[in-house]
């Protein structure tokens, strides 16, 4: 009697366990998901966590898919899914700031600040972080920069002393002025490319255009009309041609500061990561 | 304007975006190479225009008698030849010369510094047209 | 015969589970060999995280590594073929994972990696009698540095007419000489372009130097010193070294020329085995 029992206990459990391994099942693909992104596998983590999500809803798996989606560049759709769950989830807070993090990768400045001015968007946990991405994208735009002491004002120490360094460099360029170096090239030959900073082509330019002026006085002098000619057009060439290159050194050289200015503050972010927290989902 | 921002910023983006190779897209096999690399290439522009076309045989002519000749004299990349023809095949006859005598005046300076030029491969000096027009 | 019967039940469920397994591998395997790399590592890597006795580990390991392999993706290659090494269950396998991140390194072209991992295997005592494959693969090494003679000396260890050892020799006679081109046109300008069979280049700097040579010795002949010294400077000098430069210039390019044909064969005709 017991064995009959036992026999038909095991034959069952044999049956369900056997049906019990199934590797693409929803919870084993939530599972394996898991697995791959702690391991930091994140494409084939989010398409598990697709495949979940089609069958079930967990509102873990829901800001995790969205990470993933982040993780793998699809900053918009990121921000979509970080959106939907805004509300009744436990990780509504870090929702939040996965929004404004997707959209400020994105590069999607305008909805950010939009998105800013809805008080109830932000998170009061990562309302700090937000606020200095807040202040990051106005480093990174083009325009001109608002007041300083609201967007310092979430920096603290050292980053704040960067910060406003870089606000000052951002805010009064260490220009150039273009029409300056080109009046004083058209004056004395090269000394505009001496006021770039640039010396040696300066001091060259200065020595061509003058070499060159006196050949050809020094050939009409003694006759030599052609060669007089000749080394008359290649002085006003010179002559015109430095003029020319002083003006698109100016220009050059003003956006050289540009570029380096933006190319050190894009770094220095990158470097403290955005000064984005460490979230465990 | 932006083309000359983006210019600027890809050699330093493209390190970063070829050594970390992150999986951010399903990718295809691919068929690994065992050939070595060459450094020849051929700057290419679009040669409309008459005053490009009739520079760009005068410097064929050149490279072919005399610069591919008497050794390797250009500090810049690319070379003072190419970019002439670049410059007026992009701004016109006039400024294109006048560039060019700019980039040739520069050229005779001695004291090119690496502070002025960014330094690509052959120790060359990498100064295209691009940099000073902006549009 | 009902103990039999209980006892086989009983074991059933690990019995189904592991066919679980080979079913996903077989999955993964059919995935693999279609060329569906991507999605061929998702599956072992499923397989790898269900295989909880780790029954299936180094094997896994190994096709994840080889499939990044297959998409170019060197780096995750090495890190796989790595943990394949650590997750080997015996010496030999062990060695064949190995075997496999010193291949990855030859085609990434990390070629001093190569040779590193190679000098531990062949200091590794357990691995006395597979020195053979040890050589061949530092071969190949030496073939991807551009050093065919020094690869052709390694394969003739393993065998004195091995077909690598002899396309490496031949690649190597076929070679053109930088230091004899350099000299040559030092001398005779223009016979450095004539031995690497660019004639033209050739006759065209014989015809400047010569020119140019001219004009220089006549200037001084005549009297006319500064010209002398500016069409000996300016000219003759700058004909003179882009007649060196160009000879060695071109034996350069011809080698990686002589070179690349041997790779191509190889990469295409060779049958054996190759990084």
């Amino acid at each position: 009697m017991i064995k009959n029992t036992l026999l038909i206990f095991f034959t069952f459990a044999t049956i369900s366990f056997a049906q019990g391994i199934n590797y693409f099942s929803t919870e084993n693909r939530k599972e394996f998901g898991n697995f791959l992104f702690e391991s930091g596998d994140f494409i084939r983590a989010n398409q598990e966590y697709r495949e979940f999500l089609s069958k079930q809803e967990n509102d873990t798996i829901r800001v995790r898919y969205a990470e993933t989606l982040f993780q793998i560049e699809r900053f918009t759709e990121a921000a979509d899914y970080f959106k939907s769950a805004f509300y009744n989830s436990s990780f509504e807070d870090e929702a939040r700031l996965g929004y404004f993090k997707s959209l400020f990768f994105a590069g999607l400045y305008d909805d950010f600040k939009k998105d800013l001015e809805i008080n109830e968007y932000i998170s009061p946990v990562y309302k700090n972080n937000i606020m200095k991405l807040n202040t990051m994208t106005y480093y990174l735009e083009k325009n001109p920069l608002p007041d300083s002491t609201e967007l310092l004002s979430y920096f603290e120490d050292e980053a704040r002393i960067k910060m406003s360094e870089f606000y000052l460099r951002k805010d009064i360029p260490e220009r150039k002025n273009g029409t300056k170096a080109t009046l004083l090239s058209a004056l004395i030959p090269g000394s505009g490319k001496i006021y770039l900073g640039e010396y040696g082509d300066g001091i060259t330019a200065f020595i061509a255009t003058g070499l060159l002026t006196f050949l050809a006085v020094d050939n009409f002098n003694a006759n030599h009309k052609l060669r007089g000619a000749m080394f008359s057009g290649l002085a006003f060439l010179s002559y015109v041609g430095n003029i020319y290159g002083t003006a698109l050194a100016a220009e050059k050289f003003n956006i050289g500061i540009k570029v380096n200015l933006d190319k050190e503050i894009r770094l220095y972010f990158k470097e403290n990561n955005y000064f984005l927290p460490e979230i465990k989902y | 304007m932006r083309s000359v921002f983006i210019i600027w910023l890809l050699p330093i983006l493209m390190p970063i975006l070829i050594s970390a190779q992150p999986e951010l897209k399903k990718w295809e096999p691919v068929k690994s190479s065992y050939e070595l690399k060459t450094n020849n290439e051929e700057t290419s522009y679009s040669s409309d225009g008459i005053f490009t076309k009739m520079l760009s045989g005068t410097k064929t002519a050149y490279k072919f008698f005399i610069s591919d000749l008497d050794g390797d004299n250009c500090p810049f990349h690319p070379s003072c030849s190419e970019f002439y023809v670049e410059s007026v095949s992009k701004t016109g006859i006039f400024k294109g010369t006048f560039m060019f005598v700019d980039r040739f005046t520069r050229d005779l300076n001695f004291f090119k510094s690496r502070e002025q030029y960014k330094v690509i491969k052959n120790n060359k000096f990498y100064d295209p047209v691009e940099y000073y027009i902006s549009n | 015969m009902r103990k039999v019967i209980l006892v086989i039940l009983l074991i059933a469920p690990s019995i189904f589970a592991q066919s679980e397994l080979i079913i996903q591998k077989e999955y993964a395997d059919n995935l693999f060999n279609s060329g569906q790399l991507f999605d061929a590592i998702s599956e072992y890597k499923r397989l790898q995280f269900f295989d909880t006795e780790g029954k299936y580990r180094f094997y896994s390991n190994m096709k994840i590594g080889e499939a990044y392999k297959g998409g170019g993706r060197f780096d995750d290659a090495v890190t796989y073929f790595a943990n394949a090494e650590r997750t080997a269950p015996n010496d030999s396998l062990f060695f064949d994972a190995a075997v496999n991140v010193i291949r990855t390194n030859i085609l990434r072209r990390t070629n001093d990696n190569a040779h590193q991992l190679l000098d531990k295997l062949e200091k590794d005592l357990r691995f006395n009698d597979r020195m053979n494959e040890i050589n061949y693969w530092r071969g190949w090494n030496y073939i991807f540095e551009d050093k065919w003679l020094i690869a052709s000396l390694v394969f003739e260890k393993i065998e004195k007419n091995h077909p690598l050892a002899l396309i490496s020799k031949q690649t190597d006679k076929n070679k053109y000489s930088v230091n004899f081109a350099k000299v040559i046109s030092y001398i005779l300008p223009g016979f450095g372009q004539f031995y690497t069979g660019n004639y033209l280049s050739g006759l065209m700097s014989i015809g400047w130097v010569g020119l140019t040579g001219y004009w220089t010795i006549n200037s001084f002949v005549e009297k006319r010193v500064f010209d002398g010294l500016v069409i000996g400077n300016l000219l003759f000098l700058r004909f003179y070294r882009g007649n060196y430069q160009n000879a060695e210039q071109f034996t350069i390019e011809k080698n990686i020329e002589v070179s690349n044909k041997s790779l191509i064969n190889l990469q295409n005709n060779y049958q054996g085995i190759k990084p």
